[in-house]
């Protein structure tokens, strides 16, 4: 239905061309443009453990993603491949393949995979990206890949817009998205989105609930993580991939200066709004404070008027070389200032003045980058328990991380029909003690969990799980006398 | 009816023994003696089988003639509205009995004499709904009767019938009554309702006498009073009048209460004192009715309490007669009204309890007196029974009522008003019912107290024929009522209940109140109204599975006592007393209070799961609920907070705690004392048109938000939809922490200096907004700020 309107709309627009003096053969033009990439397109079938609902769970999910060397490079996302402990693809020409995860990177989403290919295999075809900053709004794209596992599908629409921020709390701090309506439904994910050349300008990883609303992630921004995880891929043993990308950490939250959300709008031209620095982080211990006003880093400008500069920014900060000092520009409003003796000259010419920042005086300060920790922590599952058991990181847990300071394991899933259901324990509870064993790293709770549930000859089943809820500990009694996952 | 009598005889024949073993004792005043020792196994005078089956047999031909029985046809009452909620049982008895099923009550009636004059029971029906009276005899025939006097000294009234029916109904041949003290055997006819139909029956009545070392000799006989027993409506009525005979049959009196004694101090029932017996007339007593009824409404006022607005219901406790009263959650921001008699020139009586927590939320008090609101002053509520008295500041009332004079008690069967102070198409209105004191029961301590004949209405007036206050029916409050509420809402304690307070009894109250009133119960203003007690922690309830974990099985009862402490809060008695989380707290023990206070989870509270949690709404981007946060702390309002409250500041108490790791059992003790601020007690400052209220940042949110002492801020309390405050996606529970980049302390202070930005001309000001551990800015416009409309400020 969808698609015949579209065809419909398509051929009423080829008609109209038509008309013109200078004939476009519209139906030529994607059928080239189809053939420069559909011959790379992957099927990806991994075969993924997932911790959902307080188990962990095998299950083949289906994904898309493009081949980008003829050597077998191939990029999708990271929620398709993570968690794989096996990968099969499936390429243009019917053949499948196994594929090894060279690397991942959960904060934009992508993942790069590597085929293992027959010895002798002739060279792949290779799809080859565009320049994503030079797509335009109202430009036809397909996206290619596997809607619910249906191969080999293409659906066609516009960049509805190309700087789309979607303001996500923790994850994709890093790129913008492009918008289009070409359909994307689950199992698109990973697969290209492409222009009326035939070269890849986005990955496709969002749908929505909504009709002809999906977005994908520029290739500007695949380029150059591919490009970092294969350098880091190069740098490092088979064994130890899945590689990621090494980012700085400077612990720093961003606010526009122009922020139509919040219709929050501050007195400057340049520069980008400092809305909080983490306790104890680089930035703290640099002394810059919430509410100052960032104006560059050495001489890399840091102008942040509305939210779609802050992926720019938050990209710079993160590019940093990590434990060596920066300079950072900073303009404050009040307290002691030394001004610089001369300002400073930046990258782009300029050279910021009080006057540029609401009469802030402007100072400089210098942070020494930290590498940034792990996004996301490590998985547990406490099968006899029914619960799944998650690391806390600052990062991806903001908000426990600020309970717990310092880290610890909380509760990710708990199965609705359950031993820890039955206790009380509930997603999100932060877990202080198992038994007498006390909980700090997911090795502890792996090992409490071994030594309880491994314990033949124990005949109490029962132990007191000691959680922090909020700010407040409570004392839940787990027992698995019950074995919820035994078959009839 | 052979089996009928054979039953008779047989209780004849058992009656006969324990009079045998006393018939030695010739005096009453030996009958207690002769209660407690065994007597002398001696015969004199006995009766034989055949004399009692004579005698019985004699009173059951003669009841044919002398008993009848009284059809009371009720009528619909058009002053009434017939609310089928009709709280007063009574009245709707009668609409769904007999007049909805139109057919009469039926009373037994006993012929008084040969002139056509009837005795039944005084039910106290209000004549409003009598519709017409009818007597009807053993052969079915009837006549009409009117009510026509009403006996002063026994629950009786005599109803006339025309002189056709005194030709045919026969009194019994009533012979004077001889006592022979603890000899007397008396019989008893009567008759008492069965499938439907009156039988007539005779039974014997065996004496009796007061159990106590030196108890009364006035022997007694039936049911003696004592509750429900002694009441003439609740089913017993249907068998009273009775005639009472001698051993031989022959009638000597009549019986109006089922209890009888030989002195007649309690009741009159020789058959002289009953036909010559002081009685009023019906007509006489309505010209009475209405002259009291006039001076009673002159004197009635409705007193209007306003109470504050409440942004967080009080949960509701169990209500005895007075659903709104004790349920403060529900009653916020209402008016309450309720009627109140003006004592003296300025002071009025409400007969109505006043709990703390209602009293701490009342405003404002007021009357209307000639058309005008006039303010009250609150001067107390009693200790001792549910009444608060209140104070007119200016003017007088135009009438009050006079306490019956010092030594004139009601005394036991003289009927007196009921009077229920109400409203009625719009105006004061008097409910006058008559009713008596019958028997006693026992109450609170133990102490014995009057019985009414007929239930009466929880605040009513006790009205003596002259119109003087003679009594009040009242909630008995005991020495420490909030301390009882609390354990009821906990477990297993009745209300309060309702009982005659004699004049003599509350005079002094009255007259002179202070010594009387609860100190506890105040009108107080807003913030000091929600301070409340506190030991300084959060707790969880121990569940019988965690107890068996902790190994405190014996300490915590098994799981079912106990409160796991999971907070401490700074500078709290529990922090200073070295009270750490995961102690558990057993005991409550107030100072001077006969039963400690067990802590153990209330029924119906999930206290566990109160607050305490982070939680961000769910919701897509644009729409409601977006953005919005649960709160992460713990209200304040728990079981131990309340028992605290209840015990009042400054008393001494000793808290009973075990540690769960050494299962060592200590007690601390400390004088209660007053919490700082929490949330709902906080300052606060409310402005519609920036659509925010703030508070000032408590205990418990810095607790639950990791805050140190000294963090400034203030807590959004409420955010309005559509506002300026919504609109910048500012949402409830996160905290201002700073207001154009410099630190907020307090609510007012963020009042204060929006309000400057404003007179300078600005149109927004920059806020700090702390939510999760991390900050963001958002500009507040300003713009519609109006001082005229800040809330709230003046509640100190």
């Amino acid at each position: 239905m969808r698609h015949s309107a579209v065809w419909a709309a398509l051929a009423g627009l080829a008609g109209l061309l038509g008309g013109c003096s200078q004939q476009i053969d519209f139906q030529g033009i994607i059928a080239t443009a189809k053939g420069k990439v559909y011959p790379s397109l992957v099927f990806v079938k991994p075969i993924r453990e997932m911790f959902q609902s307080g188990e962990r769970t095998r299950a083949e999910v289906f994904g898309s993603g493009v081949i980008i060397s003829s050597d077998g490079y191939v990029v999708t996302n990271n929620h398709v491949a993570e968690k794989a402990i096996e990968i099969n693809c499936v390429l243009g020409d019917r053949e499948q393949v196994p594929a090894t995860v060279v690397g991942l990177d959960p904060e934009t989403d992508l993942a790069l995979l590597k085929l293992r290919l027959p010895e002798g295999h002739p060279p792949l075809p290779v799809a080859s990206f565009g320049d994503s900053d030079k797509v335009q709004p109202g430009q036809f794209v397909m996206a290619l890949g596997s809607p619910f596992g249906f191969t080999r599908s293409i659906s066609l629409g516009i960049i509805s817009n190309t700087q789309r921020y979607l303001g996500f709390e923790t994850s994709h701090q890093y790129n913008l998205w492009l918008q289009t309506d070409a359909a994307i439904n689950p199992g698109n994910s990973g697969g290209p989105l492409v222009d009326t050349r035939g070269q890849i300008i986005g990955i496709n990883t969002l749908g929505t609930w909504a009709d002809g609303i999906g977005f994908a992630i520029p290739s500007n921004v695949v380029e150059d993580v591919v490009a970092r995880l294969i350098e880091q891929a190069g740098k490092t043993s088979e064994d130890r991939w899945p590689v990621k990308v090494a980012r700085a950490h400077v612990g720093l939250q961003l606010q526009a200066l122009r922020d139509f959300n919040t219709n929050t709008f501050t007195d400057a031209q340049r520069g980008v709004l400092v809305q909080s620095v983490d306790q104890d982080s680089p930035a703290d211990q640099a002394g810059i404070r919430g509410g100052d006003i960032l104006l560059a880093v050495g001489a890399l400008p840091l102008d942040g008027l509305y939210v779609e500069d802050l992926p720019r920014i938050r990209l710079i900060l993160a590019d940093l070389p990590t434990d060596r000092p920066c300079r950072f520009l900073v303009a404050r409003g009040k307290g002691p200032a030394t001004q610089p003796s001369q300002p400073a000259r930046l990258a782009d010419g300029s050279a910021p003045r009080p006057g540029d920042v609401g009469g802030r005086a402007i100072q400089e300060l210098t942070l020494v980058p930290v590498a940034r920790g792990k996004f996301e922590g490590e998985d547990l599952d406490c099968r006899r328990w029914n619960m799944t058991l998650k690391e806390i990181t600052k990062f991806s847990n903001p908000e426990l991380y600020f309970l717990q300071p310092g880290g610890g394991v909380f509760i990710q899933g708990v199965r609705e029909e359950g031993n820890a259901a039955d206790a009380g324990l509930a997603p999100g509870d932060i877990i202080l003690k198992i038994g007498p064993h006390p909980v700090k790293t997911i090795a502890d709770a792996k090992k409490a969990y071994e030594a309880l549930t491994g314990d033949k000859a124990r005949t109490d089943k029962r132990v007191l799980v000691t959680i922090k809820r909020g700010a407040f500990q409570h004392w839940k009694t787990l027992s698995w006398h019950k074995d919820y996952l035994q078959e009839d | 009816m052979r089996h009928l009598l054979i039953a008779i005889v047989f209780a004849a024949l058992t009656w006969n023994a324990p009079a045998a073993r006393t018939a030695d004792v010739a005096t009453p005043a030996a009958a207690s003696r002769a209660a407690t020792r065994p007597a002398p196994a001696s015969r004199a005078a006995p009766q034989t089988d055949e004399d009692d089956e004579r005698a019985v047999q004699e009173l059951l031909r003669a009841g044919r003639t002398s008993f009848a029985v009284a059809q009371v046809w009720y009528k619909k009452d058009m002053s009434d509205a017939s609310d089928p909620h009709e709280r007063d049982w009574r009245v709707r008895r009668i609409y769904d009995e007999y007049i909805a099923r139109r057919c009469p009550e039926e009373f037994p009636a006993l012929v008084l004499d040969d002139r056509g004059r009837v005795l039944m029971i005084d039910d106290g029906t209000e004549k409003r709904f009598i519709d017409r009276v009818v007597v009807r005899d053993a052969t079915g025939k009837t006549w009409p009767a009117v009510r026509d006097r009403m006996l002063l000294r026994a629950p009786g009234i005599i109803l006339k019938l025309p002189d056709a029916a005194a030709r045919v109904l026969r009194p019994p041949a009533f012979v004077p009554f001889k006592s022979e003290g603890v000899r007397t055997r008396l019989l008893q006819a009567y008759l008492y309702p069965s499938d439907d139909q009156w039988h007539l029956r005779v039974v014997p009545l065996g004496a009796a006498v007061r159990f106590a070392a030196k108890g009364d000799d006035n022997l007694y006989f039936g049911y003696r009073g004592g509750g429900a027993g002694a009441r003439v409506d609740l089913g017993m009525g249907h068998r009273l009048p009775a005639v009472l005979a001698d051993a031989t049959g022959r009638p000597v009196g009549c019986a109006l209460t089922t209890f009888l004694d030989l002195d007649q101090a309690q009741c009159a029932w020789r058959y002289e004192d009953i036909r010559k017996g002081e009685s009023i007339s019906f007509s006489e007593l309505d010209k009475l009715e209405a002259g009291v009824s006039q001076r009673l409404t002159a004197s009635a006022h409705e007193v209007i309490l306003t109470l504050r607005q409440s942004s967080t219901a009080v949960p509701a406790e169990p209500s005895a007669a007075n659903p709104y009263l004790r349920s403060a959650g529900t009653a916020a921001g209402q008016e309450i009204k309720l009627y109140g008699v003006a004592l003296g020139e300025r002071d009025l009586l409400v007969p109505q309890v006043l709990d703390r927590k209602v009293a701490a939320q009342v405003d404002r008090i007021s009357v209307e007196l000639a058309g005008q609101r006039r303010t009250l002053r609150f001067v107390g509520a009693y200790k001792q029974f549910g009444a608060f008295l209140v104070r007119l500041e200016k003017g007088a009332f135009p009438s009050h009522v006079e306490l019956a004079p010092k030594g004139q008690d009601l005394p036991q069967m003289q009927p007196f008003w009921t009077a229920v102070l109400g409203k009625r198409f719009g105006q004061t209105h008097v409910r006058l019912m008559t009713n008596r004191l019958i028997g006693k029961s026992r109450g609170y301590g133990g102490a014995f107290h009057d019985e009414p004949a007929s239930n009466i209405s929880g605040s009513a007036l006790l009205v003596d024929f002259q119109g003087r206050l003679a009594g009040l029916n009242l909630s008995e409050r005991i020495e420490n009522e909030e301390e009882r509420q609390l354990q009821m809402a906990n477990r297993y304690l009745r209300p309060a209940e309702f009982r005659v307070f004699h004049v003599s009894e509350v005079r002094d109250a009255l007259t002179a109140p202070a010594r009387h009133l609860d100190d506890k119960i105040q009108v107080m203003a807003r913030s000091q109204s929600k301070r409340r007690a506190w030991f300084g922690v959060e707790y969880v309830p121990i569940t019988p599975d965690v107890a068996e974990q902790l190994k405190v099985e014996q300490a915590t009862k098994d799981g079912k006592l106990g409160f796991l402490v999971n907070a401490v809060y700074d500078a709290s008695p529990a922090g200073r007393l070295g009270v750490g989380v995961g102690d558990i707290l057993l005991r409550l023990q107030v100072e001077g209070m006969a039963y400690p206070i067990d802590l153990a989870p209330m029924r119906g509270y999930g206290e566990e799961d109160f607050g305490g949690r982070w939680g961000v709404g769910m919701g897509m981007e644009g729409e409601e609920g977006e953005g919005f946060l649960m709160p992460t702390w713990k209200t304040r309002e728990n079981f131990l907070t309340r028992a605290l409250d209840a015990a009042g500041v400054g008393r001494k108490v000793t808290i009973t705690l075990c540690r769960a790791e050494t299962n060592q059992v200590r007690t601390v003790e400390y004088a209660i004392e007053k919490a700082p601020p929490d949330l709902e007690s906080a300052a606060r400052w409310k402005n519609l048109k920036l659509g925010l209220t703030v508070k000032d940042m408590t205990y418990e949110v810095r607790y639950a938000l990791n805050l140190p002492r000294d963090a400034p801020g203030v807590v959004l309390a409420k955010v309005e939809q559509g506002s300026p405050t919504l609109v910048a996606k500012v949402f409830p529970f996160e905290i201002i922490t700073r207001l154009d980049d410099k630190p907020l302390t307090s609510a007012r202070q963020m009042r204060d200096r929006i309000a400057q930005a404003r007179k300078d001309g600005r149109d927004t000001v920059r806020l700090t907004v702390l939510r999760l551990g991390r900050t963001r800015f958002a500009d507040l416009t300003i713009e519609e700020y109006d001082p005229a409309d800040d809330e709230g400020l003046d509640e100190e």
